[in-house]
């Protein structure tokens, strides 16, 4: 499950989510090969066959809700925008190239971006809307205002989900088009490249002139000005959300209006959303295709798990496998067989381009300075068994996290240094029991808690703000219903007892979790565990979202990060901008702001005779490229 | 029939409480190394997910089960005939009130706000109790009630009242043992049923928190990976709340026939 | 009679209120979004005034909207609410059926071989926990044989619901064999008492055909008490139908009220528990009417 962030926080845009069995392929151009693939127990022939229709399973209880790329935080779901919008709407640049989460030049509707000083310059390409428009430079400023309209200090809401305050366009002075297809933006300071293209120009969506209405046939303004984006803003946002309205997409006026490979032509109040190819578009798209696509909703991986084996009824052509179901892969090989109840699909593994690991609460008055303490966290991630949770309940299914930016799949932004010397803090209760001991800990190994029986700051002294007697006891909160996670935390707490840190651990509903370590008081919790972060559509594992004093990262604060991340942003070149990388992620690694936690993968099942190509850790999906053989 | 049920329920009691004396295991941590091992030597009954040994892990999952159930139980059927009693015994606008609450909280599904309350107070053993009685003590309170409004016209019932006994002694020096047979009844099914909300509790993963365990979420981890053909894993807690949940249901039925014969008796 | 239906009226309206202060009050103290936005008050108002709010809301049709500027609860109640009917209906059906004569069977023969096999089978049902009963059911007839499907029709429409036996015979079988269990226990206790009635004696003295007792006398006097089993069962059924809905994915009721508690959707939480509550309050009221109607001395005695 993936989850947006939820009402009431309003920083941070990446999309956070306990992620289990998030589904989400693409077939990219210039890819870079597939993960790798299982062995599938029918043949098929290898002929390409036009036409047909595939039926995909979305994430679970995570439906397509929201067909308006404008979407406020509470439906900012990767269902939503991946499986959905991007498939209609394209966005001005496409992430993902093969396993890289970097900027596709092919599909993306303009040009790289042109930067001049504080002058950003977007040239779009000869793309065309369904109703024959050509894709313009206003329909960008469409966009553009409509952000500037909504997105007010004034306003104080959540309209768009992927707004950070301060950031875009609250960052830019001007923009402006030179001519229909050429648009010129000015920024408010001098900010990196890489920046300002995978972390800004990433959120934008051209919108259509055939959206700026105020009513059906009434024509709005917000393509000319910010002052006539409101009543465009309402209406549009009225007509987007169903059940009510979900059955209006089909052949709305409004939502037919496309310039992606594809249209929808029908959806349910149930939320099950069919779509059919889109002949006017202009990207590029395989030679033979299906031309239906459905998306299928289900409340559980269970639910998703038990349709799969049922080829009866409702074939699920493109689903997931729960990892709690997958057969553990082989030594030494990354993708493992299906199990012997699924037949007919064969199995593909995506590691989503996302960061894992679990907040301390900083900022909490109890356990705060202890957390404050850096031997006390390097204990702490000692009693955190990585690789046994990656070769126990994830199946083998999961890749060990050792520092702020993910090692796989391996990006220029990863520290080389880093990724060479590997976890440095696997599992060992004898090392967290050392590290304790020596700074003025009295370690209890036999059913004890641990308390502080040295106070002071100095060496062989628990540190400041601890007062002699306190004891390691702790509570945690997390997201119930993922079946790894819960093995996982046990794990931990049972780890943690051998060194006498009483550890409390509640599950609650992901929400809960969420909503409490992002919006709760100070003292309200002390360990969160929801999950992961995904970078979309904040495609740079830059950390001014994660550890710049955010509650994404416990309210972690430290002046040399801060000043390090300062850096990542401002970098003007790309080889300085992974210098810059590299630096910072070499320090906090160390640091261990957070608890590391390893990543879990997506195991993408697909009908055997459904071509569907090698995946995105993006997690878009391009059903264009898709073909049945026979 | 009675006979059988008071068997099965000695016979799990000594199992669940007595068996880790015996049979000693490690439930409290974890060896991922063990999970989901078939059951063979050394492990009778197989291994869990956790690597835990599933024969004791019952033993200690009967443990909460049994004292959550009978606990709940308990405290459902004394709030209920409390409520039920007082209702019956005073009639008139206060049992009109009384009765329109329990008419109300029946109305609302259980399982709303057993999952509300949950979300409120960590699910330990003692929240648990409460919640569980807190919804459960309505239908006994429905039947003692019916019970009191029977009794309330009795002589004896009549006399303290014509003598101006105080109301509340007389709800329980009168009113209460003589409905004691039907809640005699009642108290069983009440444990029964409170062990199988306490499962379903459990599937909606709000039921007790680890390092506790009850037969509940033992159950449904065996349920999520129902297809890897762990079966050891949902036979060992299934038969065991089976067997409890029949045993409580047999023993308020044989309960209930033997206070009907001895009524036809009279 | 109208005295009668009337009281009985106002009582049930009584009731549906306090369902709503209940579960208003439990929402009160739950973390979660702030209820006076949610009920369109100004924040921080008084608990009573935002409840009284809400309720004047829905006593003009409007029971809120799931999200920001998002859909009505009224719309999803009514996408959801017939799907949960066919289930609950059928399932209902089904156990009547089976539990009526399994019941008298077990309380006329009790110590016949299929008497006790009945009783076991009772038994068990009734020990087991819906969520166990149906992933084994989906195991073995679902996934295992092929012969049904392992999730509920997803179709839009309720006539491809009813048609779609394959996908419905796994999420109503759970539901009825539950359903039946409890049933045929409460069956048999009622067939029993009627069974030592003194007109059931009388007969047997005359010497008629037991057959013909069991028919004529036994199944009909027990049929009253089942109007009240009915009736008052709903909001068993209707939780049953919670834990079945999810775990079959079919987005009925039960489902979306599963998925708003976990959410803490509170607009959802309250419009569907209202729901819940007026039928359950209808049941035992449709109970109590047609049990004065079948039994003339119930309203007497109970004026």
């Amino acid at each position: 499950m993936r989850l947006t962030r939820t009402r009431g926080s309003r920083r941070g845009r990446g999309v956070l989510g306990v992620c289990c069995a998030v589904a989400g392929l693409a077939v990219v151009v210039a890819a870079c090969g597939p993960v790798g693939s299982g062995a599938s127990s029918s043949t098929v022939g290898t002929t390409p066959t036009n036409g047909g229709t595939a039926t995909y399973a979305t994430i679970p209880g995570l439906s397509a809700t929201y067909i308006f790329p404008f979407t406020p935080g509470a439906d900012f779901s990767a269902t939503n925008s991946d499986d959905l919008q991007y498939l209609l709407y394209r966005p001005l640049y496409w992430f993902g190239d093969g396993t890289q989460p970097t900027l596709n030049p092919q599909l993306s509707l303009a040009d790289p971006p042109t930067f001049n000083g504080r002058t950003v310059t977007i040239t779009l390409k000869p793309y065309r809307w369904s109703n024959g428009q050509p894709v313009t430079a206003e329909n960008v400023i469409f966009w553009i205002n409509m952000e500037k309209a909504e997105e007010t200090a004034a306003s104080g809401a959540d309209e768009y989900g992927g707004y950070v305050a301060g950031t875009f366009p609250d960052n830019i002075t001007g923009w402006r088009a030179i001519n229909t297809h050429t648009l010129v933006m000015t920024l408010r300071g001098s900010y990196g490249q890489a920046w300002f293209t995978d972390n800004e120009l990433s959120q934008i969506t051209p919108l259509p002139s055939a959206w700026d209405v105020t009513a059906s046939g009434t024509k709005g303004g917000c393509e000319r000005a910010i002052s006539g984006c409101q009543a465009v803003y309402n209406y549009l946002t009225s007509a987007s959300v169903g059940p009510a309205n979900p059955v209006k997409w089909g052949g709305s006026p409004i939502w037919s209006v496309v310039d992606g490979p594809w249209q929808v032509t029908s959806a349910t109040a149930q939320n099950q959303v069919t779509m059919r190819y889109n002949t006017m578009y202009s990207g590029p798209a395989a030679a033979n295709h299906v031309d239906t696509f459905i998306l299928e909703p289900f409340a559980s991986e269970q639910a998703e798990f038990n349709q799969l084996q049922d080829p009866g009824n409702n074939p699920v052509d493109v689903g997931y496998l729960p990892t709690v179901d997958a057969p553990v892969p082989a030594a030494g090989s990354q993708v493992g067989s299906n199990p012997v109840s699924l037949t007919n699909y064969k199995l593909t593994v995506i590691y989503p381009w996302m960061l894992s690991y679990y907040p301390y609460n900083w900022q909490n008055p109890t356990v705060g300075p202890i957390f404050s303490q850096l031997y006390f966290r390097q204990a702490f991630q000692s009693l955190q068994d990585q690789e046994g949770v990656v070769s126990g309940p994830m199946h083998g299914y999961g890749k060990v996290t050792i520092g702020p930016v993910t090692d796989y799949p391996v990006t220029p932004y990863l520290s080389r240094s880093l990724e060479m010397q590997g976890d440095q803090w696997t599992l060992d209760p004898s090392r967290a029991d050392r590290l304790l001991s020596t700074n003025g800990w009295h370690v209890s190994t036999t059913g004890g808690t641990t308390f502080c029986a040295h106070a002071g700051t100095g060496p062989n002294e628990c540190g400041a703000g601890i007062k002699v007697g306190t004891k390691l006891d702790f509570t945690m909160i997390y997201a119930a219903g993922v079946d790894w996670m819960e093995s996982a935390v046990k794990e931990l707490v049972s780890n943690a007892s051998l060194v006498g840190i009483n550890i409390t651990a509640t599950s609650q509903p992901t929400n809960t979790v969420v909503s409490t370590a992002l919006g709760g008081a100070p003292d309200s919790w002390e360990l969160a565990e929801w999950g992961s972060w995904t970078y979309s559509p904040d495609f740079l594992p830059t950390g001014e979202e994660l550890f710049m004093k955010s509650p994404f990262g416990g309210f972690y604060n430290n002046p040399t990060n801060n000043a390090d991340i300062e850096k990542t942003l401002t970098a003007q070149t790309t080889s300085t901008f992974d210098q810059s990388m590299h630096t910072w992620q070499v320090y906090l690694a160390k640091e261990l702001p957070v608890v590391w936690t390893p990543n879990v993968a997506t195991l993408v099942e697909s009908a055997d005779n459904l071509v569907i190509g090698p995946q995105s850790s993006t997690l878009t999906i391009n059903p264009e490229d898709w073909y049945y053989v026979k | 029939m009675g006979s059988a049920a008071v068997a099965i329920l000695v016979a799990m009691f000594a199992f669940c409480f007595l068996g880790p004396l015996v049979y000693h295991t490690d439930q409290v941590h974890v060896f991922f190394k063990f999970a989901n091992l078939s059951p063979g030597a050394g492990h009778p009954l197989g291994t869990d997910a956790d690597g835990d040994d599933e024969l004791g892990r019952v033993m200690v999952g009967g443990q909460a089960s049994l004292e959550v159930g009978i606990a709940a139980g308990l405290l459902a059927a004394f709030l209920g005939s409390l409520w039920g009693a007082a209702s019956g015994y005073f009639g008139g606008v206060t049992d009109a009130v009384m009765m329109r609450i329990v008419d109300a909280g029946i109305a609302i599904p259980t399982i709303v706000v057993l999952l509300l309350i949950v979300t409120i107070y960590r699910p330990t053993e003692p929240v648990l109790v409460l919640v569980i009685a807190a919804t459960s003590w309505l239908s006994t309170a429905r039947l003692v009630r019916a019970e009191a409004l029977a009794l309330r016209t009795r002589e004896y019932v009549q006399m303290v009242r014509v003598m101006g006994g105080a109301s509340p002694r007389a709800v329980l020096r009168h009113i209460a043992p003589n409905a004691l047979g039907t809640i005699a009844v009642n108290v069983s099914f009440q444990i029964g049923n409170a062990i199988l909300i306490l499962a379903t509790l459990s599937y909606l993963g709000l039921g007790v928190q680890f390092p506790a365990v009850d037969w509940g979420n033992m159950i449904f981890s065996a349920v999520q990976t129902i297809s890897s053909g762990y079966w050891w894993q949902i036979v060992s807690p299934g038969v065991a709340i089976m067997l409890v949940v029949v045993a409580f249901t047999m023993l308020g039925d044989a309960l209930r026939d033997g206070l009907k014969s001895k009524s036809r008796g009279r | 009679m109208t005295a009668f239906l009337a009281r009985r009226m106002l009582q049930a309206i009584a009731v549906v209120i306090l369902v709503t202060l209940i579960v208003f009050t439990l929402l009160e103290l739950a973390p979660g979004p702030d209820r006076a936005a949610v009920v369109g008050t100004a924040a921080h108002s008084q608990f009573l005034v935002q409840y009284l709010s809400w309720l004047g809301q829905v006593l003009h049709g409007n029971l809120g909207v799931v999200s920001a500027g998002g859909e009505s609860v009224a719309a999803l109640l009514a996408t959801s609410l017939p799907r949960t009917l066919i289930l609950v209906g059928f399932s209902t059906l089904i156990a009547l059926a089976v539990a009526i004569p399994a019941g008298i069977f077990q309380a006329a023969r009790p110590s016949s071989v299929t008497g006790h096999g009945l009783r076991v089978l009772t038994y068990v049902f009734y020990s087991m926990p819906a969520f166990v009963l149906g992933s084994v059911l989906i195991l073995f007839l679902g996934v295992g044989a092929r012969w049904f499907g392992a999730e509920g029709p997803q179709y839009a429409g309720l006539g491809q619901v009813i048609t779609d036996w394959r996908d419905l015979t796994l999420p109503v079988l759970t539901l009825a064999l539950g359903t039946i269990a409890i049933f045929a226990r409460y069956m048999r206790s009622a067939a029993a008492d009627s069974l030592d009635e003194e007109y059931v004696e009388a007969a047997r003295a005359r010497g008629a055909d037991e057959r013909r007792v069991l028919l004529r006398h036994v199944l009909r006097n027990s049929l009253v008490p089942v109007v009240t089993l009915l009736g008052l069962s709903i909001p068993q059924i209707l939780g049953g139908a919670l834990v079945v809905e999810s775990l079959f994915n079919f987005p009925g009721v039960g489902f979306q009220i599963w998925q708003a508690a976990q959410n803490h959707n509170v607009p959802v939480i309250l419009g569907f528990t209202l729901v819940f509550g007026v039928g359950a309050a209808i049941g035992s009221l449709l109970a109590d009417i047609a049990y004065a109607l079948l039994d003339p001395r119930v309203r007497y005695a109970r004026a």
